[in-house]
């Protein structure tokens, strides 16, 4: 299980009881469970999409030619951690009005600005990370073994950004959603 | 023994139906093919596995002749190995041979016996390494079929034997990776000159760190299943040297089983003055070190982040080794090496103590590229590949030059250049 399902499991626990004083009756364990289940697929669609695409130009250098190029590696984790925004911004928010009840509604805007509002600083940190490993590609490219170090740093950051961002926009949307529910 | 007319139209005849088939060997009692290695100027060692239970005998002959066939029974070893060495043969000759029972014969494999001592020709060996039994190895088929080598040179994890922990199991990686065609096509074809690496035994395997009974397992399993000299007085030992003429003398390293690391050795003290000794002392215009793990420094942070498992790690010894070639000066040193997933050519050092040295990482044959973000390249490297691959060697001590040549599985050749040693 990765770490971003984790906290999201135990983030949800949390909100469970933090939504007591919402204006209208509680989402209910399965609607809860519903979301969860398919929050967590998202996530995992989304990172498997990002993971395969973003490798892949890497991967047809080095089987076409035997050898990749950092730039076009680096621009591969670009487009993974683009693909990985894209798809958990824009689907994940629309996913809460799975707790939605006859005698509540929820917003899925509010759902998405919550979201970003947690997440954003940990989107800017992937793409520091991202920023890192480019100038250690450029400069790996100039000279072999001169970025390297700068592109692990800068790969450790983008992962580690892109796995918080995950946990962020997921427990965002869903304090966004339950904050947001009224009676219809 | 002598050949009558009859027998020898039996032995003509059943040669033409023991080439290896397209897709099994010859006959289910040889599942493994035959094999030969340690080629001298006398003869080779030749091999295979018998699973039947008849007597079995060993032919060979003069490749281009077979008026000169010879014949010779055999006993099978624990485990049905045949493993024995022809003597007396001319130096510099092509041979071939087989085994047979009353109802069996095997595929025909064929060896050069080594040069004449004072002989000094070209010669042209492949090298190659990592092929792991899940993968296809189309580079063996192709060195098989499109390049005479006079001799093939193995550079370790010829068999991923991962998971095994006892004769048995270890017999069975072996099984398995043998008895692939491409393999069999291989090893029929010319002789072996073999080191192992690792995964004879297991991933990262550092002798002083393994229990010794999983070490002398893998050991045995692959004395069985490789054609090398086991030494007369310890013939545990894996480091050997053979001559070839006075054009080549290659040294065989046992980089995994001696290492201690309490005292800082990849190699024991006497394998490496051993090395030392002989590099000093060979009459050769080349001398070719078979490393299995390079002596090559790899700069930057994905290559650092292993350097414990090879030479690197040891940085004493290393710079002992390399600094002992640089200031005798021995001339015509070529490192060999393997492990790396990656083919390369390049220098063993970007400056400094061995900076003049020539390092090339041969193979893989059959397996994933090496993970890296970035490849070596200039001005220490001259080529890096990950593409599934053999190297040609081409030996010239008239021009005292080696050509080094990557060919992978399909038409391409990836790398061609010659270097002065």
């Amino acid at each position: 299980m990765s770490p971003s399902v984790v906290a999201l499991a135990v983030s949800l626990c949390l909100s469970q009881s933090a939504a007591a004083p919402a204006p209208v009756e509680a989402v209910s364990t399965a609607r809860t469970a519903a979301w969860v289940a398919s929050a967590v697929g998202l996530l995992g669609a989304s990172a498997a999409v990002s993971v395969v695409a973003g490798s892949r130009p890497h991967s047809w250098l080095v089987e076409s030619s035997g050898r990749p190029v950092p730039l076009v590696t680096t621009a591969g984790f670009a487009l993974g951690l683009g693909l990985n925004f894209a798809i958990t911004h824009l689907l994940l928010p629309e996913l809460v009005a799975l707790g939605d009840s006859p005698t509540a509604l929820g917003s899925a805007e509010a759902a998405r600005a919550e979201a970003w509002k947690r997440s954003r600083w940990a989107l800017l940190g992937a793409g520091v990370g991202l920023v890192g490993m480019t100038v250690g590609a450029g400069l790996e490219q100039a000279e072999f073994g001169s970025g390297q170090g700068l592109m692990l740093a800068g790969l450790l950051v983008v992962l580690v950004g892109a796995i918080v961002f995950d946990v962020l926009e997921a427990t965002g949307a869903w304090q966004g959603y339950l904050a947001s529910r009224r009676a219809p | 023994m002598k050949l009558s007319r009859r027998l020898f139209l039996a032995g003509l005849s059943a040669a033409s139906c023991g080439l290896p088939s397209e897709e099994g060997p010859a006959s289910p009692d040889f599942p493994l093919g035959v094999a030969s290695g340690d080629a001298d100027a006398d003869g080779a060692l030749v091999w295979t596995r018998y699973d039947g239970r008849d007597a079995v005998q060993l032919e060979w002959w003069k490749r281009d002749d077979p008026t000169t066939l010879r014949t010779q029974p055999l006993t099978p070893r624990d485990g049905g190995f045949c493993i024995t060495a022809l003597e007396g043969l001319e130096p510099g000759t092509w041979w071939s041979f087989a085994f047979s029972t009353s109802s069996a014969r095997s595929d025909e494999g064929h060896f050069r016996t080594a040069l004449a001592d004072d002989a000094l020709e070209p010669l042209r060996f492949g090298a190659s390494s990592c092929s792991r039994q899940n993968y296809p190895l189309t580079p063996f088929l192709r060195a098989a079929s499109e390049v005479q080598c006079d001799a093939f040179l193995m550079l370790g994890d010829t068999v991923y034997a991962d998971g095994a922990d006892d004769l048995p199991s270890y017999r069975e990686k072996w099984n398995e990776a043998l008895a692939r065609r491409p393999n069999r096509l291989l090893r029929a074809s010319t002789s072996l000159v073999s080191t192992w690496d690792d995964h004879e035994i297991i991933n990262d395997a550092s002798g002083d760190r393994l229990d010794p009974a999983r070490v002398a397992a893998a050991r045995q399993a692959t004395f069985e299943h490789q054609p090398w000299r086991a030494d007369g007085q310890m013939p545990q030992r894996l480091w050997r040297s053979l001559r070839w003429g006075r054009t080549a003398e290659l040294f065989v390293l046992d980089c995994r089983s001696e290492r201690n690391h309490a005292t800082g050795e990849y190699l024991s003290r006497a394998q490496l003055d051993w090395l030392k000794a002989g590099l000093a002392n060979s009459p050769a215009t080349f001398k070719l070190i078979l490393n299995s793990v390079p002596i090559t420094a790899y700069p930057g942070a994905f290559f650092q982040a292993f350097a414990a498992d090879r030479w690197e790690g040891f940085p004493a010894q290393r710079t002992e080794i390399l600094d002992f070639i640089d200031s005798t000066p021995i001339d015509g040193v070529l490192w060999l090496t393997g492990d790396f997933h990656m083919g390369v050519a390049g220098r063993t050092a970007r400056d400094g103590v061995g900076a003049r040295q020539l390092e090339i990482a041969v193979g893989p044959a059959g397996n994933f590229p090496n993970p890296s973000l970035s490849y070596p390249a200039g001005p220490q490297f001259d080529f890096a590949t990950a593409l599934n691959n053999f190297t040609t060697l081409e030996l010239d001590p008239a021009s005292r030059t080696v050509r080094v040549q990557f060919f992978d599985g399909g038409s391409r050749t990836l790398f061609d250049r010659t270097y002065p040693l």
